[in-house]
């Protein structure tokens, strides 16, 4: 009689294998943080690389401490920038565009300036899809 | 008398499958985390419309600005950002940081209380020649309308 010896299994029991699965998971769940990283791009210019331009084709936006904006001079609204409706500066901006499309848009600051309000101008420019935006100190 | 009997089919749902969907989700957001290396300052930052998302964390250098004019570039604060040795230290950070990658973004985290002179004091530090990070963000949150 020829007798069979039983093999004991060699494989390497992969049961629990979800339940390890689940608890990485759940750990990278908990850490990741999805990426809100958003804001107004801009590029400054290289040192040393002024360049001259024609005098027509720049517009000047001032803003002053109190959150006052003028532009080319002219005070743009009486209200304060708080009011949130700038909507007045956004209109001006396209109405130079449409006349010359080479304009640059010359955001100058005081140094007591508000970032907040600095922010609301560069962005109603940026809105009426102003592409050359210069940045004086 | 002929009795009927069901046929008998198992009702459970197969859950072999299961572990290679839980490996694979697993995999999704083991490739999607980047570990937060540090903690930023609080700081209340400023609404805009005409926003852009970041292309990808991995290219972007943060720099926080509080209210108080304290300046944090990643784990590093600068307390003093106009004083000679903290303008040295910063410059050399942000340096190192775009020789080992040229297409960085510097992502700017600004208070809105902040003043104007503490931002262009960083513009200054970021256009200096010997360290060139020209690409600015300044972050800000999405305005409804």
């Amino acid at each position: 009689m020829i007798k069979f010896k039983r093999r004991p299994s060699v494989e390497i029991n992969s049961s629990s294998m979800a339940d390890i699965a689940f608890l990485l998971l759940i750990f990278f769940l908990v850490t990741t943080t999805i990426s809100m990283d958003q804001g107004l791009e801009i590029v400054l210019p290289s040192e040393g690389n002024e360049m001259k331009v024609n005098p027509n084709n720049i517009t000047v936006i001032s803003v002053n401490e109190s959150g006052k904006v003028l532009f080319n001079g002219r005070l743009v609204k009486e209200k304060s920038l708080d009011q949130n409706n700038l909507y007045q500066l956004k209109s001006l901006v396209e109405n130079e565009l449409a006349n010359n499309e080479k304009m640059i848009f010359s955001v100058q600051v005081t140094p007591k300036t508000k970032y907040s309000d600095y922010i609301k101008v560069l962005d109603y420019v940026k809105a009426a899809k102003a592409t050359k935006i210069s940045i004086a100190n | 008398m002929n009795i009927e009997r069901k046929a008998q089919t198992t009702k459970e749902i197969s859950t072999s499958s299961l572990p290679d969907i839980i490996f694979l989700l697993l995999v999704f957001f083991m490739v999607v985390t980047v570990m937060k290396e540090y903690d930023a300052p609080k700081i209340d930052m400023p609404y805009a419309k005409a926003i852009q998302k970041l292309e990808n964390r991995r290219n972007a250098a943060f720099v926080w600005a509080t209210k108080d004019g304290f300046v944090v570039l990643d784990d590093m604060q600068f307390t003093n950002i106009r004083g000679p040795e903290n303008q040295a230290d910063f410059k050399k950070t942000m340096k190192y940081k775009i020789s080992n990658n040229p297409r960085i973004v510097v992502s700017l985290k600004a208070d809105n209380q902040s003043k104007m002179s503490l931002i262009n004091t960083i513009h200054t530090l970021l256009k200096d020649p010997e360290v060139n990070a020209l690409k600015l963000s300044y972050s800000a949150l999405r305005k409804s309308e």
